[in-house]
């Protein structure tokens, strides 16, 4: 019986939601009268159900009769993971804009009107070609998937044995999750990528006067190290959204990234030069320490151990990552 | 059985009729039609599923659920007023259609 369930999901699950619950009730109403017909008040097996899948047919092509006639741009096939794209193109570039603007505004809050309307341009120029080139994108994708005569062989070849099973609840991943947080990644590459001498301390004298780095900037390696974590981390997001659900092949391959990126991280941060090696005298020189000093000595133990602690952290949070994944992989 | 071409563009003709003449819940068409065509009419659940869809989209038909003893309730649908008008329009038009195809393909409507 689980094999109706899977083919009712399988054709529901292609149809806008207003319509599912009664298709979905309608659907097996009439696989029951089809079985009921063929068994004839007998035992019902996983024969006959099978019979009635195949003769009901594949339920990609089911699902597109109840939509109706190929009169789009983007199919049923592809729709969903058009909007999913573009969900992550637009909300990716969007807070992209944002973030600049106000990093922009906390730098040089004199000329906020300024920045305010290259914001408004760069949304309006940025965010209507993220559309269009997403669009257009799944547009030639439909249109050559649709005439692949591979596609429709495949289609040909369904079988009632190959559905899916259903996602438990537990352990389903919610699509925004991963949408809101290739977003923040993509922001925080950005900002990282263009505005990196900005990450150390900032120093106010009558206002902003200049920041003394954390890193290296003569060392091109040390931002593609931040760069290099926020990667890793949409390649996690995008195998989340490909999964969809908690399974031990998406922790385990969570697990490997994790590994991957941890020795990457490894080997840079001890590679030659990775932090500003002038960090404290820099420090002493925009007058915010004196050199001997009780506070000067504190800052330079949290210094030079800040590398042994960032590492901590990191393993510590990507342990954790992998552990939640587990847990959520084991949760009834 | 018939071309599947010729099929298509007549089912939301049939079911009208059917459901004309009674309220009948999906399955029941299936059969009904079978039966009244003597089986030389088959019409696919998978085909006939969907144009009902498609009628009660257009308003055509409405439905109700009914409950039964045993087994999940079942979807009955049901004639609506502009479906009855739509129903006179296309059976006109069919025979209109039937005699223009037979004039010219050399024979008489009987």
């Amino acid at each position: 019986m689980e094999m109706i369930d899977r083919y009712i999901y399988a054709v529901t699950q292609k149809l806008p939601h207003s319509q599912r619950k009664d298709i979905a009730a309608e659907l097996r109403g009439l696989i029951e009268d089809m079985l009921e017909e063929r068994v004839q008040g007998g035992n019902i097996t996983d024969k006959e159900v099978e019979e009635v899948l195949l003769e009901l047919g594949n339920p990609s092509h089911l699902a597109q009769k109840y939509r109706g006639t190929k009169n789009y741009l983007i199919g049923p096939e592809f729709y969903y993971s058009y909007i999913l794209v573009l969900k992550i193109a637009l909300i990716s570039t969007a807070s992209v804009i944002f973030g600049v603007f106000i990093i922009q505004t906390i730098i040089d809050p004199v000329s906020i009107l300024q920045h305010f309307i290259e914001c408004i341009v760069s949304l309006v120029t940025a965010l209507p070609s993220a559309f269009g080139w997403t669009t257009f994108g799944f547009a030639i994708a439909d249109y050559y998937g649709g005439l692949n005569p591979k596609v429709l062989k495949t289609g040909n070849e369904w079988h009632p044995s190959k559905l899916a099973p259903i996602p438990d609840k537990n352990r389903q991943i919610k699509q925004y999750e991963p949408i809101i947080n290739i977003s923040v990644y993509t922001l925080l590459i950005a900002i990282f990528a263009f505005s990196n001498n900005y990450f150390g301390i900032w120093i106010f004298h009558e206002g902003f006067s200049g920041v003394v780095p954390f890193l290296n900037l003569e060392q091109y390696h040390s931002y593609l190290f931040l760069i290099l974590i926020f990667g890793f981390g949409i390649i996690k997001e995008c195998l989340k959204l490909v999964y969809g659900k908690w399974t031990i092949m998406l922790v385990t391959y969570m697990a490997l990234v994790n590994l991957i990126s941890l020795i990457a991280v490894l080997i840079m941060v001890n590679g030659p030069a990775f932090w500003n090696p002038n960090f404290m005298f820099e420090l002493t020189q925009a007058d915010l320490l004196t050199k001997g000093s009780e506070a000067y000595k504190t800052i330079r133990i949290i210094w030079e151990q800040s590398t042994l602690w960032i590492l901590v952290l990191l393993a510590i949070g990507l342990v954790w990552d992998v552990v939640y994944g587990l847990i959520k992989v084991t949760k009834k | 059985m018939f071309n599947r071409e010729l099929v298509k563009g007549s089912t939301s003709l049939l079911i009208l009729q059917l459901l004309d003449d009674r309220d009948m819940y999906g399955y029941e068409l299936v059969k009904e039609m079978d039966r009244r065509s003597k089986s030389h009419f088959q019409v696919k659940e998978g085909t006939l599923y969907p144009a009902l869809h498609k009628l009660e989209k257009q308003g055509y038909i409405s439905y109700y659920w009914q409950d039964r003893e045993k087994g999940p309730a079942r979807k009955y649908y049901k004639i609506t007023v502009d479906g009855q008008e739509i129903l006179k329009e296309r059976t006109s038009e069919w025979h209109r259609y039937v005699q223009v195809m037979n004039n010219l393909i050399g024979k008489k409507e009987t």
